[in-house]
């Protein structure tokens, strides 16, 4: 839990709403989530308000932000690319950072995926293997001596 | 007359069935001991009981083959005193291999939301790799010591047959209790296990020098070298913390921890079989409110929905470091007289809450039920209570099963007075968790009542609150007078953050003991969740 707390205070101190006649409504929708602690919600409310406002920076930012806090590398990634186009500059001086931490983030994406494939091929190993002695167990189990 | 290679018959009755007595014990002590190996990691749930169990039965059935198979052979014995040095080996290098294996399959701060398979799958793998070859060696044992028997006092397979599964079987029934009792308790994990361990390969050279033999245990020297590798019994805990007691009940590891980069006074924290970013119990410096984040805040409702009370009776279920206790006390009105009593299963959490964690040790107001089992204390509590906490469930996959049907809920408020709380705290990822709604129709069929669901900010858990024959009030229209916790009423107040279950309408949709499939509901619950963390589904 406390992850999410500092997740939270974290972001929230560095994003502020913003006036934008054209999006203002759906941040502070985003923004009153966000700061009430249901990030969950924030995220569903700012990935729907980026679907109607794609170029608004600051609904990107929160994208990003709430990506990150939430450990989802590949939305993380395409809030990014959204926050590249509709704020060159001013994503240009953070950008370094944020793609280095964008990156390690979808590096660790699959992590939960990777590790149940990992242990779904140990145990098909592990059950062919079985089968092989097995085999040999019955093989010769009910032969007579000499 | 003497057997084949210079035992007396007498001494091959006596030799064999200590052997199979010993196998008997070593196999159960480490399949019990399995589960508590793997729990750090993958916890203890009922899936991770099965995997074990399914891998043990699953070897000791080809072990019973391959001996089968050796048995054939001209020398069985040699065979059987090779099959229990290495078994024992194998078993003693465990505690190492569970924590080699483990961090292969569940990642470093894996969070719980993208767990979901992982501890199926984890849990099953790990047993397999690790479990699985001293348990098809143990396997051998049986119809290796039959054969050995047979060919030398000339009984019958039948007779030695059964001698032999008498013996073995008297040796699992005293594995099982020494292991949970004595064992693992007073050794821990590790020393369990190279004691087990031992015992089978000290059987193996007395059978290897009865035979004079020695000399063909020598290929086992690489796996001692493996057991005698320092063993990580436990996943390490995160860098910012500091462990103060780190100790193995009958039950479970549990660990107390101090978070000293939190905040500016160091807080603490109970963890019990925990490798996700969770724990069970946490204390604050000072008694009261916690902050954003904790679901403990919460349980001080009653107090402070109700200031005008003059005493008020507490029940807790899970007491674990009293952290409920700590809160509503530290909240109370002065008028207001708390008593109350609490149940936790663990008898080593008590004692770590007592020394580390401020829980009253003299039981004037606050009586500690030690080693007591939440139904139980429910069944023989000697009075009606106010205020019935639950905090008894794991995450998303430890759910007590008699803690969640409909008759423990009808049990919670029978206990309760005219007018009582029930507190429920549970892990869930949104409203519509399929396990939070589960627990809330069941517990809402239990109280012939509404149910309210309150998300906790900055957290992923719910509290489910019912009272007996009277109003929960609605979070946006509560004001307590309590700052902090007036804060966190506005935020519940948001429609996201808080629902009203009522009474299902079908019996069949609530959780019965004779039918709680909480391991499956907790499968979907996971699963849902990274959904959820994706914004693909709504919370």
């Amino acid at each position: 839990m406390s992850w999410l707390v500092s997740a939270v205070l974290v972001c929230a101190a560095s994003i502020h709403p913003q006036a934008d006649p054209q999006a203002e409504a759906w941040q502070q929708r985003v923004y009153a989530a966000w700061t009430a602690g249901d990030l969950y919600t924030a995220r569903q409310l700012a990935l729907t308000a980026g679907v109607a406002h794609p170029d608004d920076a600051l609904l990107a930012e929160y994208e990003l932000q709430l990506a990150v806090a939430l450990s989802d590398g590949q939305g993380a990634a395409t809030a990014l690319q959204r926050l590249k186009t509709s704020a060159p500059s001013t994503s240009a001086e953070r950008l370094p950072a944020l793609e280095a931490q964008v990156t390690e983030l979808v590096a660790r994406d699959g992590d939960g995926e990777q590790s149940v494939q990992r242990a779904q091929v140990a145990c098909a190993a592990l059950a062919l293997v079985t089968l092989v002695l097995a085999w040999l167990g019955l093989a010769k189990a009910t032969a007579r001596p000499g | 007359m003497t057997g084949l290679t210079g035992v007396h018959r007498p001494h091959v009755r006596v030799l064999g069935a200590s052997i199979a007595f010993l196998a008997g014990a070593a196999t159960m002590a480490g399949e019990l001991a399995a589960v508590r190996l793997l729990a750090p990691w993958f916890g203890a749930s009922t899936i991770v009981w099965t995997n074990v169990i399914g891998v043990v039965l699953l070897a000791l059935s080809l072990g019973y083959l391959l001996g089968a198979r050796w048995a054939n052979g001209a020398a069985p014995w040699t065979v059987l005193s090779r099959a229990l040095s290495a078994g024992g080996l194998l078993l003693a290098a465990a505690p190492h291999l569970v924590a080699w294996y483990a961090q292969w399959f569940l990642p470093a701060n894996l969070a719980l939301d993208a767990a979901d398979g992982v501890l199926q799958w984890g849990s099953l793998a790990t047993a397999g790799l690790v479990f699985l070859p001293p348990m098809v060696a143990l396997g051998c044992v049986s119809p290796l010591i039959v054969e050995w028997w047979t060919r030398a006092t000339q009984a019958h397979a039948g007779s030695a047959g059964g001698f032999v599964l008498a013996a073995s079987t008297l040796g699992s029934l005293l594995g099982t209790f020494v292991a949970t009792h004595v064992l693992v308790p007073s050794l821990g994990l590790v020393l369990t296990f190279t004691v087990a361990g031992g015992v089978l390969v000290l059987v193996g050279v007395i059978v290897a020098l009865t035979q004079r033999q020695l000399l063909g245990l020598l290929w086992l020297v690489p796996l001692a070298g493996m057991a005698t590798h320092e063993a990580v019994a436990t996943p390490a805990p995160r860098p910012i913390v500091r462990v103060l007691a780190q100790g193995e009940s009958a039950l479970q590891s549990v660990r107390v921890v101090e978070q000293v980069a939190f905040g500016n006074a160091p807080w603490r924290f109970l963890q019990v079989n925990e490798s996700f970013d969770s724990f069970q119990s946490v204390w604050s410096p000072t008694p009261g409110l916690l902050s954003n984040g904790y679901y403990y805040d919460l349980f001080a409702l009653p107090v402070l929905a109700e200031p005008a009370r003059e005493r008020l009776h507490m029940g807790i279920i899970g007491l674990g470091a009293g952290t409920a206790w700590r809160v509503v006390d530290g909240v109370r009105p002065a008028s207001m007289q708390l008593t109350g009593e609490g149940a936790e299963l663990d008898p080593l959490v008590v004692e770590y809450a007592q020394t580390y964690l401020d829980l009253p040790r003299d039981g004037t107001r606050l009586r500690v039920l030690s080693g007591v089992d939440g139904r139980m204390y429910l069944q023989h509590a000697a009075r009606s209570v106010d205020v019935l906490v639950v905090d008894a469930y794991r995450n998303q996959t430890e759910i007590p099963a008699h803690l969640a049907t409909l008759e423990f809920w009808t049990l919670c408020q029978n206990r309760l007075t005219e007018g009582g709380w029930l507190l429920a705290n549970v892990g869930s990822f949104g409203l519509q968790d399929p396990l939070l709604q589960a627990l809330a129709r069941t517990l809402a069929q239990a109280f012939a009542a509404e149910v309210h669901v309150w998300r906790v900010p900055f957290a992923r858990n719910a509290v489910l609150i019912a009272r007996k024959h009277a109003q929960v009030p609605d979070p946006a229209h509560l004001v307590t007078g309590n700052e902090s916790f007036d804060a966190l009423l506005r935020a519940i107040a948001r429609p996201e953050m808080h629902c009203v279950v009522a009474p299902p309408v079908a019996f069949e949709s609530v959780l019965r003991d004779d039918c709680a499939p909480l391991e499956a509901l907790g499968a979907r619950s996971l699963s849902r969740a990274r959904a959820v963390a994706r914004g693909d589904v709504a919370p």
